[in-house]
This record gives C-alpha cells, structure tokens and sequence, in this order.
C-alpha cells in the first residue's frame, strides 16, 4: 500500500511556460502558447466544458494527433516528437456564456518554483469587479487585465457583469463577523463563569 | 495576500503565546501541567479532541487526498466515528475514573507491570515520532507553497512556537489554545467552500467536469475491502489513542467525556465535509497540480480572498500546532513521567519532573525534522502507517484490558510485542503476496495482538484483585471520581 501511495506522486514531466491571451468580444478569442518539458511521445490538454458554450478550436501547432470531446471534458492528443522541449500553440474560439473561459490544461504538472505563467485578458472593459475574478487578476498600466498564477487553473472567471454583491466581500465580512461575535461570546460566558463561582464562595 | 497572511499569522502566535504566558503562571505541579487541574468542561473538551484529531493530515493530507483520489476516501470517517464511540462507551469512562496522569500510567496499574508501562512508553515514543514527521512535512509544504519559505526554516518555526507554548503552559494552555484553534479551522474550512463553488459554477458543473476527468473521482477509486482496511486503522488507533485519552484525564469527570466526544464528532462531521467539498474543487479548478499535499495551500493561496485565504492558512497551521502539541506532550509524558520518573530517578520532584518533560518536549520536537527533509511519501501515507501501528500494539492492551478482567501483564506485553511486530513485517513483507486477498497489516497486526493478549493471558496468573477493581467494580459499588 505504501508504494502503491508513493507511486501516486512520481512526476515525470513539467509545463515550463505558459502564455495565453483571451480577447472578449462578441466572439471571445484565445491564444495560447506552451513549452512542456518532456520525452514522452505525445502530449495531452484536457479542457473543462462549461454549460450555454461552444468552443471552436481553429488551429493548432505543430500537429494535431486527436481531439475527444465527450461528457464535461474536451481531450487533445499533440505529437511530442520525443525532443525534451516541446513549444505547443493553439487558437479557438468561445461562444455563449462569456464569464467563464476554459483553459486546455497540460497533464504534465506545473512546478510552481519554475514554471512562468501569464494570463492577459483583453477587452473585459472597466467596470470588472476584479477581486471576485479567478485566478487572481490584476490592472496593468495599458488597462489590460493579467493573472499570473503559480498552476494552470480550468478556466478563468471573469466577472463581466458584477451584481451588487460581492462573494469575497461577503465572505470576507463573515469571517470578521463570526471571529467578532465568538469572541464576544467567549467573554460573555468567562465573565457569567467567574461570577458565578465568586457567588458560590 | 502576503501582508494580510502575515498579519494573521503575527495576531494569532500573539494570542498563542499570551495564552500561554497566562498558562505558565497557573502550572505549578505535575497534575496541572499533564492534565490541566482536571478542570475542562465539555466544549472546550470536545473542540480540544477535534483539534487534537483533526491535524495536518486532515486539512493537508485528506484535502489533498480528496483532490487526487475523490469522494470515496471520505468513507474513512465512518471508522474513526466508530472509533470515537468505541472510547466513549468502553474506554473514555473507565480511564478518567482511574484518574491516571499517562496512558501507561494505566498499563502499569491495570497490569501491574513495571516492564509493560515502561513498553508502552517506547512504543508511545516511537510512532509519535513518526506521525510528527507528517506534521512537519506538511507545515514544509504548505510554508514553501504559500510564503516560498524553505522547509526547513517552516519546521524550525513551528518546532520553536509549538514547543515554546507546550513547555510554558502544559494541557491548561493547550485546551484553551485548541479551542481557539477548532473555532478558526471550523470557520475558515466552512467559509471557504462556497467560494470555491461560485468560482466552479455550481455543483452539476463542477461535478459533470469531474465525473469526465476520471469517473472514479465521484465513485470508488478505492474499493470496499481497501477503504474498510484504512477505517479500521483509524478506528481502533483512535479508540486507543494515547494523545486523545489524555486529553480525557484533563476533563472533569466521566460524564463531560462522553459530552466532549459528541461535541467533537459534531465539529468533524463539519470539518470532513467542508474538506471534501474542498479538495473536489480544488480539483476542478487546478486539474492537475504537482503535489495533491499541495492543494489546500494552494487553494488557500491563489483562489480565496485575502482574509478568508489567511484564516485557512493560519487554520491549517493550528491544525499542525494542536496535533504537533497533543503528540509532544503525550510523548513528553511518556520520557520524563513513565520511564524517567519510574526508573531513572523515581525519587525526582515535581519540579525536576516537569523541567525533564519540558525538556524532553523539545528534543522530541526536532528528531522529526530530520525525517521530515527527507520527504518519504505524502502526508497522508504517512498518517495512515502510524495510525496502524498505533491500532496494532495498543488497541488490545487498551479496549480489551479495560472490559476484559483476566488479562495479565505477559498478555498485554506479548500482545504489544507481537502486534507491533505482525503489522511491521505484513507492512513491508508479506502483503505484496497477500494483496489481492484484501488483508491489510493493521488487521494482521491487531488479529496477532488479540490472539496472543488472550492465549498468553489465559496461561499465566491473574493480576491481583486491587490492581483491577477499580476498571470493573463489583455491582453496587459507586464511581469513584
């Protein structure tokens, strides 16, 4: 059992880089560039598929070997050519639901300490609630919105059309609200505590 | 995050070590430093036994484990609830009546055995030793994951901070410091879940994805007879646990045990839900991370808001402190109460024994480390192997010495002996041949120890009258609290 467990972590092979663009629009576009280290034969992208969207793949780079769209996933199969390098770029389109972007992620893990991720989002406008975006987004000088996560995330959730409430906020208060009231409430029962037990003597 | 991280790291080791500080001033004998002046009431005890369970092996290693392998794995906490009630009706009364400072405290009365308490106290200091290197490795993990920290310098941290606040202020300042502690990871683990699930978009979405991905993430990556294996391990080691049933000397009488041990399967069944919840999310948003240990940090780290994201961090860490605590005191205990003050210097005072418990606290504290650095498996591989270890040599002595009058001191020592040695050699030997039969060690290791605890016992002399009337007192005797 004990191997069987160890065995469950042995990594053979990492995403180096990852460059991807997404412009929105009435159609939303995606760009995105990869460098996979590995000596495997081919390399394989598994993509989340969101519910009220189409996704077109346009093209891909250097070859594609095969494409499986089946239940909640999109599969693709690229030639790895055996070199330990291997650059991967693809393009496709989004249409429908337009807050969340789905991501082919590598099955090759990101190692955090090495691996260069960039997001940059394109046409969001000024009024995303940021904060309340995945992974975590950031303005930059131009006005275009980046993420720079440490692991390749599914997709990215863009909050286009941010209601009143904010689900950080939200959260953030009742963490605050909840540490406030069980101190309070801490206080209350040491003090009703101590009272009664100077009462007894 | 980082600044908000370290403002709640910074305001929580304050409150820590104040607590601590107070604590310190209150310890003034052996009984107060072990077992609190046997003042805890049943909240604070049973969110003491939640965060004495739940450790970095829950909010690191099942999180991760959810992560990697599904829900399947969350069929486990049957058998540690199981194992709850199995103390709560047969061992948890009878061990807070005997009023014993250490679990071998109990093995050296109710067999009346030097050799047997003094087994029981290495037996302690071996596989507590193992289960803090778990520990540690995940504060590692989740220091290099979330502040870039190496390692080493994370478990050179918490070895200083733990180890600081046990040798201060004993059980007294650990209880108050666990219920601080369950109240932040109950409320950190639970906030965080509905964040994730608005970032996955729902429950179908997240669960059509995952369902996609590998269907065993939803149904049986581990098959029945491996998921029975790993909650009997569970189970009869907390059944048995010398760290939790210390924790019941420390609690006022038999009746706010068995409150306790309710309150605290009430804050479990909270915290192994919202773990679930999470590590399956986690998943769907990060598919395929490096490190399934790394998960909750991550989560913690890249997807929560600042404030809730520092509260899991600092939750995740008082996960690792409570259980970090829980162990040194216990083994603590076992060095200077059980082999020290029996058989070094039995005539030593109460303050020379507490200063030899504070100081075998901390070294204690830094074996591990060493193991730690070395990274033999995940976390929770390494919390299932020395829960089986645990279940294999104390289960029978504990459970069946406490309910079954006739065993003796050569049982209980062979019993030890042999399960120890049954579940080490299955562990690393015999399994491979055995797998597909579905025998895990721990069933081995505990099957071994029952065999030998009645044969042996049924060959050699009873233990006298007075050593055993207390744990089964005749009908109509009173309790003797």
């Amino acid at each position: 059992m004990l191997l069987h467990l160890i065995g469950l972590f042995a990594a053979t092979a990492q995403l180096e880089t990852a460059s991807i663009s997404i412009v929105f629009g009435d159609v939303t576009t995606v760009e995105a560039a990869y460098v996979i280290r590995s000596d495997a034969d081919s390399l394989r992208f598994t993509m989340i598929r969101l519910r009220g969207q189409d996704v077109r793949l346009n093209s891909l780079a250097p070859g594609l070997a095969s494409i499986d769209s089946s239940g909640g996933v999109i599969r693709l199969a690229v030639p790895a050519g055996g070199t330990e390098e291997t650059p991967t770029a693809v393009r496709y389109e989004v249409r429908g639901h337009r807050t969340r972007i789905p991501l082919f992620v590598p099955d090759t893990p990101t190692n955090p300490a090495m691996s260069d991720i960039l997001i940059r989002i394109d046409g969001a406008g000024t009024g995303v609630r940021l904060t309340d975006g995945f992974p975590r987004l950031t303005r930059v000088g131009d006005g275009d919105v980046i993420a720079r996560p440490e692991n390749l995330p599914s997709f990215v959730h863009v909050p286009l059309e941010s209601g009143r409430l904010s689900i950080n906020r939200v959260s953030e208060a009742a963490v605050v609200g909840l540490l406030l009231f069980g101190s309070v409430l801490w206080l209350m029962r040491r003090r009703a505590l101590r009272a009664s037990s100077s009462s007894l003597r | 995050m980082g600044s908000t991280l370290i403002v709640a790291l910074v305001v929580y080791f304050s409150i820590v070590l104040g607590i601590a500080v107070w604590s310190s001033f209150r310890t003034k004998t052996e009984e107060d430093f072990i077992a609190a002046g046997r003042s805890i009431g049943p909240f604070v005890g049973g969110a003491v036994l939640a965060a004495t369970q739940i450790s970095a092996g829950t909010v690191v290693g099942t999180l991760g484990r959810h992560y990697l392998t599904g829900v399947s794995w969350w069929y486990i906490w049957f058998g540690v609830w199981a194992g709850w009630l199995v103390s709560a009706f047969f061992v948890a009364p009878k061990l807070r009546r005997f009023g014993a400072l250490t679990v071998p405290d109990y093995i050296g009365a109710r067999f009346g055995s030097e050799k047997a308490r003094a087994l029981a106290g290495i037996l302690i200091v071996v596989s507590y030793t193992i289960y803090l290197v778990a520990q540690f490795q995940a504060s590692g993990e989740i220091a290099q994951a979330v502040l870039g920290m190496k390692p080493i310098t994370a478990m050179l941290i918490l070895v200083a901070s733990t180890a600081l606040y046990t040798m201060l202020g004993g059980v007294r300042s650990s209880s108050y410091i666990e219920f601080l502690q369950t109240l932040i990871m109950v409320s950190g683990l639970a906030i965080a879940v509905p964040i994730l699930l608005h970032h996955a978009g729902g429950v179908r979405q997240a669960a059509e994805f995952l369902g996609s991905l590998d269907s065993r993430l939803l149904g049986w990556y581990y098959g029945p007879k491996e998921l029975l294996a790993f909650g009997v391990s569970f189970g009869l080691s907390i059944a048995a646990a010398p760290y939790e049933m210390t924790r019941f000397y420390s609690m006022r009488d038999e009746r706010t045990v068995k409150q306790a041990i309710g309150v605290s399967i009430g804050f479990q069944v909270i915290i192994g839900l919202s773990v679930l919840a999470l590590g399956l999310l986690t998943r769907v948003l990060f598919p395929n991370l490096e490190s399934a240990d790394q998960a909750s940090s991550i989560m913690a780290f890249e997807v929560l808001p600042p404030i809730v994201g520092a509260l899991l961090v600092v939750a995740m860490v008082s996960a690792i402190m409570s259980t970090v605590n829980s162990v040194l005191l216990v083994t603590g205990a076992s060095v200077a109460h059980d082999l020290y003050g029996r058989f070094v210097r039995p005539t030593a005072s109460q303050l020379h024994l507490v200063m030899v418990n504070r100081l075998s606290i901390l070294i204690l504290a830094l074996i591990p480390i060493y193991f730690a650095l070395q990274k033999l498996s995940d976390v929770q591989a390494i919390v299932v192997e020395q829960t089986k270890f645990i279940a294999s040599f104390f289960f029978v002595p504990v459970v069946i010495g406490l309910n079954w009058r006739r065993g003796t001191a050569a049982g209980a020592i062979t019993s030890m002996f042999g399960g120890f040695f049954a579940c080490l050699i299955w562990e690393f030997t015999g399994q491979h041949g055995f797998a597909s039969h579905g025998i895990d060690a721990v069933e081995v290791g505990v099957g071994t120890s029952l065999f030998l605890f009645v044969v042996v016992s049924k060959l050699t002399k009873p233990v006298a009258e007075q050593n055993i009337e207390i744990f089964f007192p005749k009908s109509g005797d009173g309790r003797r609290d």
